[in-house]
């Protein structure tokens, strides 16, 4: 009686319409965009990026095979490689394999895996790193050269135009950035940083909101705050932890701006169902 | 009442090494002992049973005793330090009284008052502490909050329904908390003001039991009548006053203002994290509770990341 009281369903009307998209899809998709960027910045920074990639990668998927039997590497991959460009260009073996085991084990695995956790596992990784090894300030991995922006507005759109990232959010970050930069001054279209917030990180399906208004919202007030705080911070840590907070807004944004749509007028018209007007 | 007077004189006998805080002390411990006899008095006129009152009375009494001897222990050189948690312990002590007086155990059973009073102290001070830990110099006002409003969520059950509606109320005592406290500071030593919240709020608590009984009977420990939430604001409250004043030249009128507004929002916040947990599929091993300190960790990572930067 108690599994029965403890199900948790969803009610929704028939039918279910497929989208003809497999997780696989939405997992390679996104490393596939970052992949031209992650690629330039590597070649750029030399074998210590790439030893630190591959450590970072390594370490992810390695604890994924550890917490998981059944595991599906893409997002892993993908978190290492966001990761890395994330990372300043001091860092070692330990930052590699404490963000990582951060980023997988504490803030996707402990929250029941891909697509369930609270916030994001790259950002909670970084927010960790900062903790152990404050005075991180030497340049990122990142590359933000002219090809590097070029590769990262690719991408970004890439993503959008699969319909694997929300433009709302990407807009609406680089907005709330713009209106953020007014007492610094600071750039914010061709800022590397910024547009792998926008277009890779804030744009996470899992931890942006469900709703259009929710969506606007969450990205407006993360670049806002991002922009704001980086006169203080530097940029990436004002990033993480303006994301991170934003994250965590999530959930009150969902409950605020609640799902009011109904069954599509052709939809319930196809199986026959009364309409409600 | 033998018991109160001699929790009363306790502080003032081994407060010799020090007299001005010793007088505070006392005098704080009388006036604690005065409420207790004007709720005791009050619970009577509601009909309480007088056994129960009696023995919630008794209850807080050993708690003053046990909290003043060790407040002794650490008094000497630390008194600002320790001066803010006494007022705490009378808190608790009203609650107690109040619940067991006004006989409200189908609302609240006798371990949840404990498990309510005990756990969130504990709760506050391993979060100030890692919070201090982690970064020295930050605000450390922070980490005590989130501490306090996990506790809250996870002793009172707080829904995110309930937060939102508390929120606004709560937002409110608090900065009126903020405001009347800060105000005093302008002409009472910081030492003396720190009892003040103690007295605002047993107000409140005595004032609450004339306009309305709490509610009788339901599993859910505080509904969504704001009335029936004496002791959480009471807790709250305290709280935020413990907090607020145990530094009071560091915290400003625009500070303290946004501080009793973050602390209000944080609520709804976390509320909301702890119901979208419930319906994530976890590992049972950290499903409940570990996932919500997580979450409540990694959130605090980012308050404190910015608010660092930003003080």
């Amino acid at each position: 009686m108690s599994s029965l009281t403890n199900l948790k369903l969803t009610a929704a009307n028939a039918p279910h319409l497929h989208s003809g998209r497999s997780s696989a899809e939405w997992l390679w998709g996104p490393l596939l965009a970052l992949f031209p960027i992650l690629l330039l910045s590597l070649m750029s920074r030399g074998s210590d990026a790439f030893l630190i990639f591959l450590l970072t990668a390594a370490s992810a998927v390695g604890f994924e095979v550890l917490f998981k039997p059944r595991f599906k590497i893409a997002n892993s991959l993908f978190l290492s490689a966001l990761l890395t460009l994330l990372m300043p260009q001091t860092a070692d073996w330990r930052m590699a394999l404490l963000g990582s085991f951060t980023a997988i084990v504490i803030a996707r695995e402990l929250f029941g895996g891909v697509g369930q956790n609270i916030f994001h596992p790259a950002l909670a990784g970084m927010a960790v790193l900062f903790y152990f090894f404050p005075q991180t300030t030497a340049p990122l991995f990142l590359v933000s050269s002219p090809l590097g922006i070029i590769f990262l507005y690719a991408g970004g759109l890439f993503l959008i135009f699969k319909k694997w990232a929300r433009w709302e959010i990407a807009l609406f970050f680089l907005t709330g950035a713009l209106a953020g930069s007014f007492p610094s001054g600071g750039n914010v279209f061709n800022s590397g940083l910024l547009l792998l917030g926008a277009f890779f990180i804030a744009s996470d399906t899992t931890t942006s909101p469900v709703t259009k208004e929710g969506r606007i919202f969450f990205a407006f007030f993360g670049g806002f705050l991002t922009m704001l705080w980086s006169v203080t911070l530097n940029s990436v840590e004002s990033l993480v932890y303006a994301l991170l907070i934003m994250n965590a807004t999530v959930p009150l944004l969902d409950s605020a701006f609640r799902l009011r749509r109904r069954p599509s007028t052709t939809t319930a018209q196809r199986v026959g169902l009364p309409i409600n007007k | 009442m033998i018991i109160s007077v001699i929790a009363a004189a306790l502080p003032l006998l081994f407060g010799i090494k020090n007299f001005e805080s010793a007088l505070l002390l006392t005098s704080s411990v009388i006036l604690s002992v005065f409420f207790f006899e004007l709720v005791f008095l009050i619970s009577c006129k509601f009909r309480a049973p007088i056994k129960s009152a009696l023995s919630g009375f008794t209850i807080s009494s050993c708690v003053l005793i046990a909290i003043s001897l060790t407040g002794d222990l650490l008094w000497s050189d630390v008194w600002h330090e320790t001066a803010p948690f006494f007022p705490l312990a009378f808190a608790g002590a009203f609650s107690l009284i109040r619940i067991t007086a006004m006989g409200t155990a189908p609302l609240v059973s006798r371990s949840r008052i404990w498990a309510g009073f005990v756990l969130p102290v504990l709760v506050f001070g391993l979060w100030s502490e890692a919070g201090a830990q982690t970064f020295p110099g930050g605000p450390l006002w922070l980490s005590g909050f989130v501490g306090l409003v996990l506790a809250q969520i996870i002793f009172y059950n707080i829904r995110l329904k309930q937060s939102i509606k508390l929120c606004w109320v709560l937002g409110g005592i608090y900065l009126v908390l903020f405001l009347i406290t800060r105000g005093l500071l302008g002409f009472l030593p910081p030492s003396l003001a720190q009892g003040m919240p103690l007295l605002v709020f047993a107000l409140l608590f005595v004032f609450d039991g004339f306009l309305k009984r709490g509610p009788t009977g339901g599993t859910v420990v505080y509904d969504d009548r704001p009335m029936g939430g004496t002791d959480f604001y009471l807790y709250s409250g305290i709280w935020v006053g413990v907090i607020q004043l145990s530094s009071p030249a560091e915290v400003g009128w625009i500070n303290g203002t946004l501080v009793s507004l973050l602390a209000a929002f944080l609520l709804p916040l976390l509320a909301a994290i702890n119901e979208r947990l419930e319906l994530l599929d976890i590992p049972e091993k950290f499903a409940g509770l570990p996932a919500f300190l997580i979450s409540g960790g990694i959130l605090l990572l980012g308050l404190f990341g910015l608010l660092h930067g930003a003080f």
